[in-house]
């Protein structure tokens, strides 16, 4: 497998990478397979990704499945049409934007999300602007809805689940941490659940109170 | 008969994240996730045989294997395409006079893993139930004829009756399906069941 690098402006069609990095503005049209897959620029892809780890520290939009071991967000990653994300870990910042859904192990991600679902064993997620850069609260502020969030989930399932100014249809988990500035329509939990005062839930089913 | 997904973590003790990481890893078909409305907004359920039997598999088996050999064991593809007389004569739950009667009475000696699967399901049906030479003949090369294209995957095999006769008919599991009143369903068997088993015992045959 060998290496390749876009640097200003390229495109390729798929293939087999060892590291394959985006510095400048590519286009990739074809599936993809690759040990580590950088994005540093602008980079659109239709065809299924593969790799073991991704970064996005620029914007990528892909039309087609994302498959991974780890995904370090720094940036902002588009998930156009019905295309899925699986992975292992989702960590960092920034912005995942998706009509369909995300199943990961473990998501500690620092930002927003927007997906129709999120499922996966331990889920983090952190919207809120205290902290950010200009440019991160920028990203920020361009992905706010009309639930005034800038993370908007549908359902989120999960064994733990960690959620701050998150806007959630449905929030369904064993240990459940609804943070501040979050709305919550419904929470089904089968173990703890904690509500900050700040945050708005609708119905709770199951829950054992935590201090 | 379905079961939801709260009553599968319910009974099994599984929790999300070893059900989602499951699905991830291919060990629990999508298909398998279906998500219908109820009176509480939208729920998933799962063909509760299958799933009950697919997570018990995979509890037994994961401290032996990694999930990605728990992932093409119990997937319903196989690696190897075909396989000879002798080689299916090896698998004991094919009662091996019906590979003799096979070979004297079609001459064949070439078989796929889906004619495997469905030898088993035969083959249990014959020790249950009397069925005449004639009528193994009818059921047999229905069987073997069938259209290559049918997939086994989520099919049951029924064994039907009226009066003395047997017939055998493959369905799809979660559909439902009507028969004609005087047709007796005396037995279902799931052929998703068979091939699991099969691959569990038979590793190397199968998928190396």
């Amino acid at each position: 497998m060998r290496d390749y690098s876009i640097q200003g402006l390229g495109s390729i069609s798929g293939g087999e990478f060892s590291r394959l990095t985006v510095e400048g503005m590519g286009n990739n049209h074809g599936n993809i397979m690759a040990e580590f897959l950088s994005i540093e620029g602008v980079f659109k892809s239709t065809g299924n990704v593969n790799a073991q780890v991704i970064e996005c520290e620029g914007v990528a939009d892909f039309f087609g499945n994302l498959r991974c071991k780890k995904l370090v967000m720094e940036g902002v990653l588009n998930l156009k049409g019905d295309s899925k994300l699986e992975a292992d870990d989702i960590v960092g910042e920034g912005c995942i934007n998706s009509k369909a859904d995300i199943n990961a192990d473990r998501i500690k991600l620092h930002g927003c999300v927007n997906a129709k679902g999120i499922y996966g064993d331990q889920i983090e997620i952190e919207s809120k602007e205290e902290g950010y850069s200009t440019i991160k609260k920028f990203l920020h502020k361009i992905n706010l809805s009309e639930h005034g969030r800038a993370s908007n989930i549908e359902l989120i399932e999960a064994t733990r689940i960690i959620i701050t100014g998150v806007y959630a249809k449905e929030v369904n988990g064993h240990d459940i941490v609804i943070g501040p500035y979050c709305e919550v329509e419904k929470v089904d939990c089968t173990g703890t659940l904690r509500v900050h005062d700040t945050a708005k839930v609708g119905t709770i089913v199951g829950a054992t109170p935590s201090a | 008969m379905l079961i939801s997904k709260k009553d599968l973590l319910a009974v099994t003790g599984i929790s999300y994240g070893q059900l989602y990481r499951w699905k991830r890893e291919r060990l629990i078909p999508e298909e398998w996730f279906m998500k219908q409305s109820s009176y509480t907004g939208q729920e998933t359920f799962f063909p509760r045989e299958q799933i009950l039997s697919r997570i018990r598999s995979i509890l037994d088996l994961k401290d032996h294997y990694t999930l990605e050999e728990l992932a093409k064991m119990l997937s319903p593809e196989v690696a190897v395409s075909g396989y000879s007389e002798a080689e299916v004569k090896e698998i004991t739950e094919i009662k091996e006079e019906i590979i003799d009667w096979i070979r004297e009475n079609y001459h064949k000696d070439h078989y796929e893993y889906a004619d495997i699967i469905l030898l088993v399901a035969y083959t249990i049906f014959e020790k249950d139930y009397q069925i005449s030479l004639e009528q193994r003949d009818f059921l047999l090369s229905n069987l073997l004829n069938r259209d290559t294209y049918f997939s086994m995957n989520g099919v049951a095999l029924l064994l039907l009756s009226h009066r003395s006769e047997f017939f055998i008919l493959m369905v799809k599991e979660q559909m439902p399906y009507s028969l004609d009143e005087r047709l007796e369903v005396i037995s279902k068997i799931s052929l998703n069941n068979i091939s699991n088993q099969l691959k569990l015992k038979y590793q190397t045959k199968f998928y190396s």
